[in-house]
């Protein structure tokens, strides 16, 4: 998961950004509204992380922006306003949730999991594919009851799969949701990643597309979701 | 109860009834007493004519005309027919005990003659010799009573003509002769004291004496030959008539008093109804909605611009509060920031196993922030305590360059940092002021010119005395103030451009407590600015506190 974090507050900032990562997100940084808005557009996000008092485009200008030109990105305000008319000022703009600093990093997480997964459609926090139940609050896939151990990479791309399950992912989307813009991956490492959990997980969790993709437990699906070969 | 007596309602209302009393009273005398004078007058010139037929004279013939001195002769008169017959369309009725003339004595002379001594025909009046009344004894005065009492009823009818028909009335009249004896009256039975002696005057007499006894008014003429002549009547129906004259008007005013006072009721209520109306508005809008007003439908009345000004004054309360509000939630935001971070980078810290020099890393941050809380809690309360007029200044005497020096030293380093250069044109002001006080707002002062100027520029700083004031200038050749920024330079928490001045670590409160200290010490800070050019701030300080 990638996620763009928008906060002026430097020393705020890094431990944002780090607490993200350690959290396993590929993070991103803004700390002021211009620069936020034009990574927003330009970027292929998961989340956005927005504080509201930002100097240059305030936080409520950039989310009407980000929504005016049709874009979905989930949305969760950080921010010191926590007064009942910012709240619902902020919910109404756009956001798709409201936490105040100063805010429980536990909380943060779970509040950032949870817009992540219901923009993907998904609600359940966890799913379970055949005999690998893969659990996104835990960080954990379990096959026929036993743990496997995955690296953070390799958890992330299980998890994004999942996250999108019978939808056909592609390289660069993947690209884009796994690595950061600081990270000078090769392209490769996705193939690679692939391999191992295959290897780990069996042959069947994870099906290619040739030239086109992955996706995660190919059921089958009705016409026109996504599939071309139906 | 006394409530009630405070009310305006209550107040006018009263105020109104008094009013209404006294003048509704007064025009009610004014009629009451005119009614019965002119009552009285009447009746006392029936009485009047009613006498004047008993003396013998017609109504409205001037005493002293033709015939003067005397009574007109009998031919004008009607005498009684010696038959018996009355005259009544007569005027007046020559009274029997007048003088004779030649023409028709007729009976009643023939027979008062036979009753008179050599006074006889010619006109002498026989005073002496009348009867008294009607049931006088008979025989001797017999036809003479039988003339009187002809000519009687026909006076009497006359005369109750003139005085009123109703028997109530009970009019009767009364003659005294020239030495006060009683020669006729209309009813022996009668007691009517006799009127005093008039003055020596034979003929008779034209004004009359009134006089009112026990409910009875009476007129007292004198006659010829030294008579009077007294007619009286009871009042009672005029006073039937005063009394019912009375009551109507009690009615009438009652019933204009509660008119009067129902529609002032109804009118005091309509012209104060606006009162309870914007006194109601008024509660609901300071109790709970500030930005509610009074709907003003006429702004030329009075009531109109009370509610213009009450209006008014909810706009600037309603300022005023915005502006705290917003203070407030200024202030907690700059707090909060300061309080994430010290929490987030502990949190983070202690996650994970971490390095010795993660470790300090992260203290180091708390650290920062902490101190940065310090400072915003101490310049939130400077502005709290000067908001509430308890700022404390402690005064002391000291030398204006001597602070101003200590100042430059403590900023020396920061402007070294941004390569600023700092000059100084100090002249020795002695100043009575809380020193420390002073040298915050110096400093806050200098600190600011350094942020907000070029690489390798300059601030000036100057020191010295104009009249009674001491006064400091800081100029710095930065970047200006941009003008739509200058109105709000010194609003609590502002920042022209915010990206610089938080990496600054200033929170926008600067120049608020700049202010704040300068009021305290009843002083005034200004300044003017030039977009690239720079900017002087100028601060007056009275030199004695």
């Amino acid at each position: 998961m990638r996620v763009l974090v928008i906060e002026d507050e430097p020393d705020l900032l890094t431990v944002l950004a780090q607490s993200l990562r350690e959290a396993g997100y590929a993070v991103d940084t803004a700390s002021d509204g211009r620069e936020g808005l034009f990574k927003a557009q330009g970027g292929e996000y998961d989340a956005l992380l927005l504080d509201l008092m930002i100097p240059r485009l305030d936080g409520w200008a950039l989310l009407k922006t980000l929504r005016a030109g049709g874009n979905s990105v989930p949305v969760l305000v950080l921010t010191a306003r926590d007064a009942l008319p910012d709240r619902v000022r902020g919910l109404d703009t756009g956001a798709d949730d409201y936490l105040t600093k100063p805010y429980e990093l536990q909380e943060l997480l779970a509040r950032l999991r949870a817009i992540i997964r219901r923009s993907a459609g998904k609600p359940s926090s966890s799913v379970e594919v055949g005999d690998v139940v893969i659990d996104t609050v835990k960080r954990t896939v379990v096959k026929a009851g036993q743990a496997v151990a995955l690296t953070a990479r390799e958890y992330a791309l299980v998890e994004y799969l999942a996250l999108h399950r019978g939808e056909l992912v592609t390289r660069s989307m993947l690209y884009d949701h796994l690595f950061d813009e600081d990270d000078d991956s090769l392209s490769n490492l996705v193939d690679v990643h692939v391999s191992n959990i295959r290897k780990k997980l069996g042959k069947d969790l994870i099906v290619t597309r040739r030239g086109q993709g992955y996706l995660l437990d190919e059921t089958p699906l009705e016409p026109g979701r996504g599939n071309p070969d139906v | 109860m006394f409530s009630a007596l405070k009310s305006i309602r209550w107040t006018l209302q009263l105020w109104h009834a008094a009013i209404l009393a006294a003048a509704l009273a007064s025009f009610g005398t004014a009629l009451y007493l005119a009614a019965s004078r002119e009552q009285v007058g009447r009746v006392d010139r029936e009485l009047e004519a009613a006498a004047q037929v008993l003396v013998g004279m017609p109504p409205g013939r001037p005493f002293g005309g033709p015939g003067g001195g005397m009574p007109p002769p009998p031919e004008e008169f009607g005498l009684p027919d010696p038959n018996g017959r009355p005259d009544p369309g007569s005027m007046g009725m020559r009274p029997p005990w007048g003088p004779r003339g030649p023409g028709g004595a007729g009976g009643p002379s023939a027979a008062d003659s036979a009753d008179r001594g050599p006074g006889g025909a010619g006109g002498r009046l026989p005073m002496d010799s009348l009867d008294h009344g009607p049931g006088g004894p008979g025989g001797r005065g017999g036809r003479m009573e039988f003339v009187i009492e002809q000519w009687w009823t026909h006076v009497r009818q006359d005369v109750l003509r003139r005085i009123g028909q109703s028997e109530q009335d009970q009019p009767y009249f009364v003659i005294w002769g020239q030495r006060g004896e009683v020669l006729r009256t209309s009813d022996v039975n009668l007691t009517v004291p006799a009127p005093a002696l008039p003055a020596r005057t034979p003929g008779p007499s034209m004004s009359p004496q009134f006089r009112e006894r026990e409910g009875l008014r009476e007129v007292i003429l004198q006659g010829p030959f030294g008579t009077r002549v007294l007619v009286g009547k009871s009042l009672r129906s005029e006073e039937a008539a005063i009394r019912r004259l009375l009551w109507s008007l009690l009615m009438a005013g009652a019933a204009v008093m509660a008119v009067g006072l129902y529609g002032g009721w109804w009118l005091s209520k309509r012209a104060l109804r606006p009162i309870a109306v914007i006194s109601d508005t008024a509660r609901t809008i300071s109790g709970s909605d500030l930005s509610r007003r009074i709907t003003v439908g006429e702004t030329e009345s009075e009531l109109g611009s009370l509610a213009q000004t009450l209006n008014e004054t909810f706009d600037r309360l309603e300022t005023a509060f915005q502006r705290q509000i917003r203070f407030t939630a200024d202030a907690s935001h700059e707090l909060r920031t300061p309080v994430s971070i010290i929490h987030s980078h502990a949190e983070l810290a202690l996650s994970r196993e971490r390095t010795a020099e993660e470790y300090r890393q992260a203290l180091e941050t708390c650290l920062r922030a902490a101190k940065r809380t310090k400072s915003l809690v101490d310049a939130l309360l400077v502005l709290a305590r000067a908001d509430a007029g308890k700022l404390q200044v402690k005064v002391e005497s000291f030398d204006l360059k001597d602070a101003a020096e200590e100042c430059l030293a403590l900023v020396a380093s920061r402007a070294e940092e941004r390569h600023v250069a700092l000059e100084t044109h100090l002249e020795a002001v002695t100043l009575a002021a809380d020193r420390t006080r002073i040298l915050q707002l110096l400093t806050n002062l200098l600190v600011n010119a350094i942020q907000y100027n070029r690489e390798g520029g300059r601030v000036t700083l100057s020191v010295c005395a104009q009249d009674a004031d001491a006064v400091v200038s800081i100029a710095d050749t930065g970047i200006g103030i941009p003008a739509e920024d200058q109105a709000h330079l010194f609003e609590r928490f502002f920042r022209a451009d915010k990206a610089r001045s938080r990496e600054a670590g200033g929170s926008g409160l600067g120049l608020a407590i700049c202010q704040s200290i300068v009021e305290a010490h009843g002083g005034s800070i200004s300044f003017t600015s030039r977009q690239d050019s720079g900017t002087t701030f100028t601060v007056r300080l009275p030199a004695t506190a």
